[in-house]
């Protein structure tokens, strides 16, 4: 037998009864997580080939390691967002016991922000990953090669950077009351 | 998406033993270090310019030189790097860089038994085995009597066993040798061809293209070889053709034809292969056709040397590997003999 509710719940009524705090919070965890994630797949990736032509090419060394550095400042960008995103969280009193709209507000652009910084760091860091992987194998082939896939590597870094431009826009004007 | 991963996952299995294959590629002999070693006067001087190649100082413990012994030593240099592959290599690679011995395996026990017969010294023969192709209970072939002996015997368990199947033919003599080679081959190619396509990925696309071209090659070597040989009716020949290949469709024809006019017509509709094929003549020197379709195959290594994250790159480097011992053979016996005017019939591997 069905139970009889008081008041029929629709899935907006449980979407806006999480409280939005915990929403902020999820989307710090996605700014710092997901791009760690894409960050550290990226320098695995590109590491192991790294790695591998150095051996029988050991001048790649130094200068290939500007692909794992463009790889961890995809890691940066989500630490900076995550820390811009919880001065947002941490902005408010956190006292009151009401819900305003304000900070319904303040939840969700909080969680989108990071969910959009976190989802674009990690396409970026596997992005760069794979072609750095191949930066090292040209290189290690023919120096003259590394410069022009460097070119590559630089226009897939800066879609690490586009995430975080909106996601800096989206989470502009949340704040908690 | 297959088991080597992906462009995203490879890597993280086989990326640094990748990169090593490609390392190892980029060592190959260029044109300017084949053309200083064709102009040299003798071995010595073939061996100063090989040291500064990646070939290094690979002959200096040797006291003599002969083409024997630098064919042997840089021989030893591949076989070394591959073990160190072998080696490292995780699941499923080392089963696939395995495959790859399988061929010089059963080159080598073909070799074993035909020495055995012709009463040649175990010892004598296992020392002219090829290194690639060595594994356990090699040595107790050679006292197999018939071909149901080698199965009891060895075969059961050694991992080439699966390529054997018993037919009739059960002599050890020298067109029941041939006829084994050809079956043992075709079964070998049937085999990594489905090994291949379970691995899925890019792999498969690559060796899909390298073992196709492999079995064609095949069927229309063993055809020509073939001509009006009474003792091999049409259709044992027909099931010496491994189903493999862009030729599957007919090798209905080809199983029945005795010449070269009617096999260029059978190719016809195969342009690659085609244009290998076009200028034969009966009366071209016996290895043209080889060349030409050496010279092919080399196209198809370089090839999938161009691509990352697939396993094609590692077969690729032992096959071009072997050809370059192959020419250095060459050279350096065309440098004893003093046969100057043949010292350019080596295949090319890189133009300029």
């Amino acid at each position: 037998m069905m139970m009889m509710l008081q008041q029929a719940m629709s899935w907006g009524d449980v979407l806006m009864g999480i409280d939005p705090h915990s929403y902020a919070a999820l989307g710090v965890a996605f700014a710092i997580g997901l791009s760690v994630v894409g960050a550290a797949w990226g320098i695995g990736l590109t590491g192991a080939s790294l790695v591998g032509a150095a051996v029988k090419a050991p001048r790649i060394r130094s200068k290939n390691l500007i692909s794992i550095i463009f790889c961890e400042a995809v890691a940066i960008y989500g630490v900076i967002m995550a820390i811009i995103l919880l001065n947002k969280f941490n902005s408010g009193s956190g006292k009151s016991a009401t819900v305003t709209y304000q900070d319904h507000f303040a939840g969700f652009a909080i969680f989108a922000s990071g969910l959009t910084v976190g989802l674009s760091n990690l396409a970026c860091g596997i992005c760069v990953g794979i072609t750095g992987s191949g930066c090292a194998l040209a290189d290690a082939q023919e120096s003259s090669m590394f410069v022009k896939i460097l070119i590559v590597e630089i226009f897939g870094s800066a879609l690490g950077l586009f995430g975080v431009i909106v996601g800096i826009i989206q989470s502009a004007d949340g704040s908690f009351q | 998406m297959g088991l080597t991963g992906d462009l995203w996952t490879f890597n993280v299995g086989c990326g640094g033993l990748e990169a090593i294959v490609h390392g190892l590629a980029n060592g190959l002999l260029r044109q300017e270090d084949y053309h200083n070693i064709t102009q040299c006067d003798s071995l010595e001087d073939m061996k100063l310019h090989l040291a500064g190649t990646d070939y290094g100082q690979f002959l200096q413990n040797e006291a003599t030189l002969s083409s024997k012994v630098i064919t042997e030593r840089a021989l030893d240099r591949l076989v070394n790097d591959f073990k160190w592959l072998r080696a490292n290599a995780p699941w499923p690679l080392g089963e696939f860089l395995d495959y790859i011995t399988y061929e010089y395996m059963i080159a080598n026990v073909l070799k074993l038994i035909s020495g055995a017969r012709s009463g040649k010294g175990t010892l004598e023969l296992l020392q002219k085995t090829h290194p690639l192709g060595q594994f356990e209970g090699i040595g107790a072939l050679t006292a197999a009597q018939n071909i149901d002996d080698l199965y009891d015997l060895v075969l059961g368990d050694s991992p080439i066993g699966k390529f054997f199947q018993r037919t009739d033919r059960t002599d050890f003599d020298e067109f029941s040798m041939e006829y084994i080679r050809s079956l043992l081959h075709k079964n070998y190619l049937e085999h990594f061809y489905k090994f291949c396509e379970e691995i899925g990925g890019d792999t498969w696309m690559v060796m899909k293209d390298l073992l196709e071209f492999e079995a064609d090659r095949f069927v229309v070597t063993l055809t020509r070889n073939t001509y009006g040989v009474k003792e091999l009716q049409k259709d044992e020949r027909k099931k010496l053709f491994p189903e493999v290949g862009q030729l599957v469709t007919v090798h209905e024809d080809l199983a029945n034809i005795d010449d070269d006019d009617a096999l260029k017509d059978k190719l016809r509709p195969f342009p690659d292969l085609y244009a290998l094929v076009q200028d034969l003549s009966m009366d071209d020197p016996a290895n043209s056709l080889e060349n030409k379709f050496m010279e092919k195959s080399v196209q198809l290594h370089k090839d999938s040397l161009q691509r990352q994250f697939h396993y094609g790159s590692f077969f690729s480097l032992v096959k071009l590997r072997e050809l370059e011992v192959n020419n250095l053979m060459w050279i350096a016996e065309c440098i004893i003999q003093n046969h100057r005017h043949r010292i350019n019939e080596y295949v090319n591997i890189f133009e300029a």
